[in-house]
């Protein structure tokens, strides 16, 4: 236990040195040039070879081509926090967790949600369902990509639990099938990413036809790759949610 | 004033840098922690976007006519989008770390639960 | 032979996360996920192991989607191996290899822990591969995620949880500064590519921007190495974690952070003038203040695997030392001495699973007297001890001996006495816990150290004898490896290229090739360097028992800036947070106040 006057010393310790930190990170932002990078040949390039391989939304173009490595990167901290999370969250003895909370109970309904809430919430349910879908597939198009998509795929699921429907939530979503789909998204990623080491010379090559700038299929692989993302967060984001929905916390609730 | 345009956003997101980690150097409950770290973490975000942003550029998508002004620096957006994932993730994780401190010590108090020692 | 090498580099990060997606399926039996894994392990250390000697005098590129060179300018992602990153991938993959071996035969872990293993090699291959400064942020961020769900995963042990969420705000924060310098650089240079940022800060003149930029990119490492005062979070993690991961982030994932800051020191920062020597004293105190720091709290230590966590700690230190020479032969010091390091104490963090697995516990209080029940065990650590304190000719004698060389180049002889105490007061350490182990030493109640316990449940009945080969073999590997002449040649062709910042940005950018550098000689079999390894053997042979018979018995005598020491350990999330903040402004100070303004 931390004595009482050490937790003082250590707040004055801190506010020093972020104050050093702080005086020291303010020097070094207003000492950058002046012209940004926005006008830099980097960023006009890349820009450029976006737009060249049918991508209108250039930020999808580096994501899912240009620098598509680092999606995948990105995407495989989303896949080890979901496995983790499992092994974190699963039952252990003398802890006494619940195995499943009341609201997941056969018979029990879910904490009372107002009846407003409840039919807005599910009538919310179709329509955030075709916008995932929509921000998915047109992220080569427009403002969207993979990533967005499976966060609104979530989205639409959050809807369901929203208006009360545990149970169509976890019946929509089996666990097995969600690991199975993170196998899907990764395990797709990297196939598409060997094909082009196979057919194209280099990992994650773009090796489909470009097609013509502005159609749904266009841009070779950058809405394939898209897709699997959004399969794959999608997934993780649903048991990673659902893994703390599994946690009881009503108990603590006056029942 | 168009100086004080551009690197205002940076400052900003020096500022909950800041501000985060004196949040995470003085709580007293865990899910604050986790707050304290996303807020940091949002400041980094920040910081990269005012790299890439310049005053009179226009979102980086082609869409829509974007009149000859020049496009925003899309791999800042790109890297910020990617760090946005990474910061869900540490989240995610961290929030469950919670949980389970919760289950297991019955505290959300970082000072009651810090088994090693010395 | 280069065409095929070229086409086998993006393997080595994809192959494990392709096996890593396929483990992931639901309900795997566990026989098959522990073959995939360590196959698919195996199979990657291999292909690095092929890989190597083609790479070792010539860097291959590869460029992730075909996205070369446009106009002079590196547009896409690439993947540089060269000697040192694809040495270090290989051995990484022949550690994550046993590691995931002594997994299977034990029955520790889960599903996830081979999943999130596989992820681990995944992203120290890319981070050691990658040619792009966000690459190797995407990568090193992967791999802190993976290390803390695979410590949290283990939820038996109650000091897993405060470990793992320490060391997750500890290594995040430390990413977030990385990342804010990362940004910084981008604007300053225009362009994520490492070579390339380096040929464009090539004798430009250094300013206060770039001075701020560079103590965040490299003290971000910095944290993410665990240099003083930054390693507070991974000793409670090291400690907390599986024993083979315990073993794999002292002999991996701590050093890449050290390559981190050697490979962007020397291929980003190291053409602006004035720069390099700011840096050079600042990363060479911090270093030694770790080795220093770190043995003496593994010999304080009361419980095994903490004992060893500081000592990998102290060991990162004495390579950090031989990083900041800056070198050739500095950075082939660090090499074998890193490579040396790594085998012993995996093989060591083996050996306490094993204990743990058959005596209970690992706490020196209750296990006085009973190392006569796993004789082997208690050998494999006498072993070990001699190795950490340097006995000839292990790695860790012939990375002190070539940095002896590179030390006395820079006129920098007067750190080799401290390094050498560094390693003897780690090899004391084990050699302490080994005389209380065989004669049953009492160690007395200490009101400082709280350690949590963790007991396995029965495992002894399952845990095969045969356990102990791996171990045997990675302390094998580790001692004899310097034997072989051409292996020493390997590291000094590879330091020499790794060290020459124009054939770095001529091999990414496509320009003529520098012509060749000379290799260092590395040469470990001095006169003067075999005695004082020696030595150190000897001395830890006579500290480690002198300390358990006397010192322990009679606390008191524990002087005061020990007990202090211990004390600053508090394992208390907002004292690591405060002490991060003290070392990142402390490097955003020095670099500001030496850096010459242009």
């Amino acid at each position: 236990m931390t004595p009482p006057g050490m937790a003082a010393t250590r707040t004055g310790i801190f506010l020093v040195a972020a104050s050093v930190l702080g005086v020291a990170l303010v020097h070094g932002v207003l000492g950058l040039p002046t012209d940004a990078t926005a006008d830099g040949p980097y960023a006009r390039t890349l820009a450029e070879l976006a737009i060249g391989q049918r991508s209108l939304n250039t930020v999808s173009g580096v994501l899912f081509d240009l620098r598509s490595l680092d999606t995948l990167g990105e995407a495989l901290a989303l896949f080890a926090a979901a496995a983790g999370l499992q092994v974190v969250l699963s039952e252990h003895e003398g802890e006494g967790r619940v195995p499943t909370p009341r609201y997941a109970r056969p018979g029990r309904t879910a904490p009372p949600t107002s009846d407003a809430v409840r039919t807005i919430a599910l009538a919310f349910v179709p329509f955030v369902t075709a916008l995932a879908l929509v921000v998915t597939l047109r992220g080569h198009l427009g403002v969207g990509g993979g990533l967005q998509g499976g966060a609104l795929g979530l989205a639409a699921l959050a809807l369901v639990f929203l208006g009360g429907r545990y149970q169509a939530q976890r019946r929509l979503t089996p666990m097995a099938a969600l690991d199975a789909e993170e196998t899907v998204g990764i395990g797709g990623y990297v196939a598409l990413g060997l094909a082009g080491l196979a057919v194209g010379g280099s990992l994650l090559a773009n090796v489909l036809p470009l097609g013509t700038p502005g159609q749904l299929l266009s841009a070779g692989t950058i809405g394939v790759l898209s897709l699997l993302i959004a399969l794959e967060a999608r997934a993780a984001l649903l048991l990673i949610v659902i893994e703390a929905q599994e946690e009881p916390f009503e108990r603590e609730l006056p029942s | 004033m168009s100086r004080v345009v551009e690197v205002l956003p940076m400052l900003v997101g020096l500022w909950l840098l800041l501000v985060g980690m004196y949040g995470a150097a003085t709580t007293r409950h865990l899910v604050h922690l986790v707050v304290c770290v996303s807020i940091l973490h949002s400041g980094a975000w920040l910081l990269l976007l005012g790299v890439g942003h310049r005053p009179g550029v226009t979102a980086p998508t082609l869409d829509e006519d974007v009149g000859g002004r020049v496009l925003a620096d899309p791999v800042v957006q790109a890297l910020a989008v990617t760090d946005v994932v990474v910061g869900a993730a540490v989240t995610a994780l961290l929030i469950a770390l919670t949980f389970r401190v919760k289950r297991r010590f019955g505290e959300l108090d970082p000072r009651e639960v810090h088994v090693l020692r010395g | 032979m280069v065409d095929a090498a070229e086409r086998v580099v993006p393997l080595l990060v994809v192959l494990p996360i392709m096996a890593a997606a396929v483990v992931r399926l639901p309900n795997l039996p566990g026989r098959v996920v522990a073959g995939f894994s360590i196959g698919s392990s195996a199979a990657m250390a291999g292909l690095a192991l092929w890989l190597l000697p083609i790479v070792i005098d010539t860097p291959v590129v590869h460029v992730v989607g075909g996205w070369g060179v446009r106009e002079g300018l590196v547009v896409g992602i690439s993947l540089v191996a060269d000697g040192l990153a694809v040495g270090f991938v290989a051995l990484t993959g022949v550690l994550v290899t046993t590691g995931l071996g002594y997994l299977a035969a034990s029955h520790e872990g889960h599903a996830a822990t081979d999943v999130l293993t596989l992820l681990i090699l995944a992203a120290v291959a890319g981070f050691l591969l990658a040619g792009d400064i966000f690459t190797m942020f995407v990568f090193m961020e992967l791999f802190g995620i993976a290390v803390y769900a695979v410590t949290a995963g283990k939820v038996e042990d109650p000091a897993a949880l405060p470990a793992a969420i320490n060391v997750a705000v500890i290594s995040t924060i430390g990413a977030v500064l990385f990342l804010t310098g990362v940004g910084l650089l981008y604007r300053l240079t225009g362009t994520p590519n490492i070579a390339q940022s380096g040929a464009v800060l090539t004798d430009t003149p250094p300013h206060a921007a770039l001075a701020v930029t560079t103590a965040l990119v490299l003290g971000g490492l910095a944290v993410k190495t665990g240099l003083v005062p930054f390693h507070f979070a991974h000793a409670d993690l090291h400690t907390a974690s599986w024993s083979p991961h315990a073993g794999l982030l002292g002999a991996v994932m701590l050093p890449i952070g050290l390559y981190g800051i050697g490979r962007l020191q020397i291929s980003v920062f190291g053409g602006v003038p004035g720069l390099d020597e700011a840096v050079r004293p600042v990363l060479l105190v911090a270093a030694l203040t770790t080795a220093l720091v770190g043995g003496a709290m593994a010999l304080m230590q009361d419980q095994l695997k903490r004992m060893l966590a500081f000592s990998s700690i102290s060991h990162v230190g004495i390579a950090g030392v031989a990083v900041a020479f800056g070198t050739a032969s500095g950075t082939a010091a660090a090499a074998v001495y890193v490579v040396g390091h790594g085998f012993v104490k995996v093989g060591l963090m083996l050996v306490a699973g094993v204990v743990l697995h058959r005596l209970g516990t690992l706490q020196l209080s209750e296990l006085a007297g009973r190392g006569r029940e796993v004789p082997v065990a208690v050998g494999l650590l006498t072993v070990g001890a001699a190795l950490l304190a340097g006995m000839p000719p292990s790695g860790l004698f012939a990375g002190k001996a070539v940095m002896t060389g590179a030390a006395e180049e820079l006129g920098l002889g007067w750190v080799m006495p401290l390094v050498y105490l560094a390693a003897v007061l780690t090899g004391a350490a084990v050699a302490r816990a080994v005389s209380h182990l065989w004669f049953g030493w009492p160690v007395p109640e200490d009101d400082i150290g709280i350690v949590a316990e963790h007991r396995p449940e029965e495992l002894a009945s399952r845990s095969p004898r045969v356990l102990l080969a791996l171990p045997i073999a990675l302390l094998g590997i580790g001692s004899l490896l310097p034997l072989s002449g051409s292996y020493l040649a390997g590291v000094g062709e590879a330091a020499a290229a790794a060290v020459d910042r124009e054939l770095y940005v001529a091999t990414v950018t496509g320009g003529p090739p520098p012509e060749v550098t000379a290799s260092p000689q590395v040469e470990p079999w001095t006169a003067t360097s075999i005695a004082p390894g020696v030595a150190g053997v000897v001395g830890a042979a006579v500290l480690g028992p002198w300390i358990a018979a006397r010192w322990r018995r009679e606390p008191h005598l524990l002087s005061a800036p020990a007990r202090g020491l211990r004390r600053l350990h508090t394992g208390l999330v907002n004292d690591q947070v405060t002490w991060l903040t003290v070392g990142i402004a402390g490097w955003c100070l020095w670099l500001l106040v030496t850096v010459p303004a242009g």
